[in-house]
C-alpha cells in the first residue's frame, strides 16, 4: 500500500501459491506480479491496523459517523 | 455560442438564479450555452458519456415556464447539472464506465439523489465519465481542462472536468476513497464529501457500501453549498449565504502524515495557503494525528473486500461478462475474495476507534476543521501515468488516495477546494475535514478559506471564452 520497492516476502510462498490459485479461479489472466503486489498491500495494511488497540472496540459493528456529544466544540 | 451565452457560464449559481428571476436571461439560454460549451470542449475533454440535448432543452423550457407562472423550486431551478454515470437516471443506461455494461437496459427510475435535484428544479444535461465502477483515480478517457494532456483524477473525473470547463454549473460525484475530492483538486474546483450515511445511495451502483458517499462538485464553495442544501433537503440555502460571521476559527494541521512525501510545488502552495489563512485571522494549530496511516489502511481493507463482494457473484455467474472488466478491476475482485474475514472485521472494529480518535483530536485542540493537501501531486500525464516528485515509488491509485482515504475511514464530512497553481499552471488543492452534523460550520470555514485564498475566480484555460464586452453586459 505504500511503496512498490518493498520486500515481496511478506507472504510465505505456500500461502502465495494458494492465493494465486484462488485468484485465477476467477481471473485466469491475473499476472503473478500483480497478485503479489495486491497481497503485499493487504499485508502492509494489516500491519498498520495492528497498531490500533481494539480492546475497547465493539465486537459487533454498526458504524455511525456521529461523534460523542462531549467531543463537539 | 454568443458572447453573452458564453459569459453566463462564468457566473455562479446564485447570480444566474438572480438573473432568471429578474428575467435578464432564461434557463433555456443558460442550458443552451452549456450544451454549446459541451460541444466545443468535448473533443478535448471526453467528460461526458451521454448528453441528451432535447431532454435538457425541454426541462429548461419547463423551468422557464414554471418561473413565469410563479413556481420557484429554489436555488437550482433551471441550473444545468451533470450526473456521474454510476447514478441511475430514468430512461438512460447506467454503464458505470464499464464495457461489461455496454448493453445494459436504461434505468427504470432516478436515483434518490437525482430525483431530489430534479424536484429542486435542476436541469440534468447528461451523464459524466467515471472510472470503471468508480474504482480508480484516472477516469479514462476524460482529460483535464487545465491541460488536456493530463488526467482529471477520479473516479468522478468527468464531473469535475465538466464543471471546470464551464460545461455545467454543478455535477454529482461519489466518494469512497476520495473520488469527489481527488478530481476536484486535480481540476481546480470544489467538492464536498458528506459524512457517511447522510445522503440516500439508492439507485447508485455501489463500490464499498460501508464507505460510499455521494456529493456535489461545483466551481465555488457557495455553489457547492447550494447544491448540498437541495440534496440534503435542508432548505437553508435560499435564506443563508455563507458569509463568515467573525467567529474565531481554529484549523488544525496534522502535518506528520499529510505533509510527508508531497511534490515540492504542492507543499509550497499548501504552506502558502496556510499562511494566507493565518493572515485572514484564522488560528492555525499543529494537531498531530498518529492514527492517520492506520485510518488509511482501514479504509483500504474495507474498500478492497467490499468491492470484491459487490462484483463476485456476477463474476462467477457470467465469466464472459467479467472478462470485459478492465484488468485492474478484475484483479481487485478476484484478489479481494482472498482477504481474510478476520482482517475485514479488524478493519471494521478499528474504524470505531479511529473515528473516536479523530473526535478527541478536535475536542482537545478545540478546532473547527483539520486542513491537509488533497493530493500529493498535481494532475499527471495521461499517457505516462507516473507519479513523480514525491520521493516514493507509488502507483497513481495508491498515491492519489493516500491523503483522502483516512477521512473515508473516519466518516467525517470533507470539503476539497483549490488553493493555487503549480509551476506548470496546474491546480493544487486542500481539503478541510469537519465534524459530522456540523456541515454548515464546515462550509462557513471553507467559505472563509476560499476568500482568503482567492482562487475561485480562476478558470481553466478551456473555460476561458468570455469577452470583456460580454462580461460587462451580464455581471450584476
Amino acid at each position: 500500500m505504500t511503496s512498490r520497492t518493498e520486500s515481496d516476502s511478506i507472504t510465505p510462498s505456500d500461502d502465495m501459491a494458494d492465493v494465486l490459485g484462488r485468484v485465477r479461479q476467477l481471473d485466469p489472466t491475473a499476472e503473478d506480479a500483480a497478485v503479489r503486489g495486491y497481497v503485499r498491500e493487504i499485508a502492509e495494511a494489516s500491519a498498520l491496523l495492528d497498531t490500533i488497540d481494539l480492546a475497547d472496540a465493539p465486537l459487533i459493528v454498526a458504524f455511525s459517523p456521529s461523534w460523542p456529544e462531549e467531543s463537539v466544540r | 455560442m454568443s458572447a453573452l451565452e458564453a459569459s453566463l457560464l462564468d457566473l455562479d449559481i446564485r447570480a444566474i438564479g438572480d438573473g432568471f428571476r429578474r428575467r435578464a436571461w432564461s434557463p433555456v439560454e443558460v442550458v443552451q450555452a452549456a450544451l454549446e460549451r459541451i460541444e466545443s470542449s468535448e473533443p478535448a475533454l471526453h467528460a461526458w458519456v451521454l448528453v441528451d440535448r432535447e431532454h435538457a432543452l425541454r426541462a429548461a423550457a419547463l423551468a422557464e415556464q414554471e418561473l413565469g407562472d410563479g413556481t420557484d423550486r429554489g436555488p437550482l431551478h433551471g441550473i444545468p447539472i451533470g450526473i456521474k454515470d454510476i447514478f441511475d437516471v430514468g430512461g438512460w443506461p447506467t454503464r458505470c464506465g464499464s464495457a461489461a455494461r455496454d448493453d445494459v437496459a436504461p434505468a427504470a427510475a432516478n436515483a434518490a439523489s437525482v430525483q431530489t435535484l430534479i424536484d429542486g428544479g435542476a436541469v440534468i444535461l447528461g451523464k459524466t465519465t467515471t472510472q470503471e465502477f468508480a474504482a480508480g483515480t484516472i477516469s479514462p478517457p476524460a482529460r483535464n481542462p487545465w491541460n488536456p494532456s493530463r488526467i482529471p483524477g477520479g473516479s468522478s473525473g468527468g464531473s469535475a472536468a465538466a464543471v471546470a470547463a464551464g460545461a455545467c454549473l454543478g455535477a454529482m460525484g461519489s466518494d469512497t476513497g476520495g473520488s469527489i475530492r481527488i478530481p476536484a483538486a486535480a481540476c481546480g474546483v470544489t467538492g464536498f464529501k458528506p459524512a457517511f450515511g447522510l445522503l440516500d445511495v439508492a439507485g447508485v451502483f455501489p463500490l464499498s457500501w460501508s464507505l460510499d458517499t455521494l456529493g456535489p462538485i461545483a466551481r465555488t464553495v457557495d455553489d457547492t453549498w447550494l447544491m448540498w442544501n437541495v440534496l440534503s433537503n435542508s432548505g437553508v440555502a435560499v435564506a443563508k449565504s455563507l458569509n463568515w460571521d467573525g467567529r474565531p476559527q481554529r484549523i488544525g494541521i496534522p502535518r506528520s502524515f499529510f505533509f510527508a512525501s508531497l511534490h515540492p510545488d504542492v507543499r509550497a502552495a499548501v504552506d502558502a495557503a496556510i499562511e494566507r489563512l493565518r493572515d485572514a485571522g484564522v488560528t492555525i494549530v499543529e494537531t498531530p494525528w498518529p492514527d492517520a496511516a492506520a485510518a488509511r489502511a482501514c479504509g483500504f481493507v474495507i474498500n478492497r473486500v467490499e468491492t470484491a463482494a459487490v462484483h463476485e457473484r456476477a463474476a462467477i455467474e457470467d465469466p464472459s461478462r467479467f472478462s470485459r472488466y478492465g484488468k485492474d478491476l478484475r484483479l481487485r475482485v478476484a484478489a479481494g475474495r482472498t482477504v481474510s474475514a478476520a482482517l475485514y472485521l479488524k478493519a471494521m472494529r478499528a474504524r470505531e476507534v479511529l473515528r473516536d480518535s479523530m473526535a478527541r483530536l478536535f475536542a482537545q485542540s478545540a478546532i473547527d476543521a483539520v486542513l491537509a493537501p488533497t493530493l500529493p501531486t498535481t494532475a499527471i500525464d495521461a499517457q505516462r501515468l507516473v507519479v513523480e516528485g514525491t520521493g516514493l515509488d507509488e502507483s497513481v491509485g495508491v498515491a492519489w488516495t493516500r491523503l483522502t482515504m483516512p477521512f473515508n475511514a473516519t466518516g467525517q464530512p470533507v470539503i476539497a477546494l483549490p488553493c493555487g497553481l503549480d509551476d506548470e499552471g496546474l491546480p493544487v488543492g486542500i481539503q478541510l475535514a469537519g465534524i459530522p452534523g456540523h456541515e454548515t460550520s464546515l462550509f462557513e470555514t471553507a467559505s472563509l478559506a476560499e476568500r482568503a485564498l482567492d482562487f475561485h475566480q480562476s478558470h481553466a484555460p478551456l473555460a476561458r471564452v468570455v469577452t470583456d464586452a460580454a462580461s460587462e453586459k451580464v455581471m450584476p
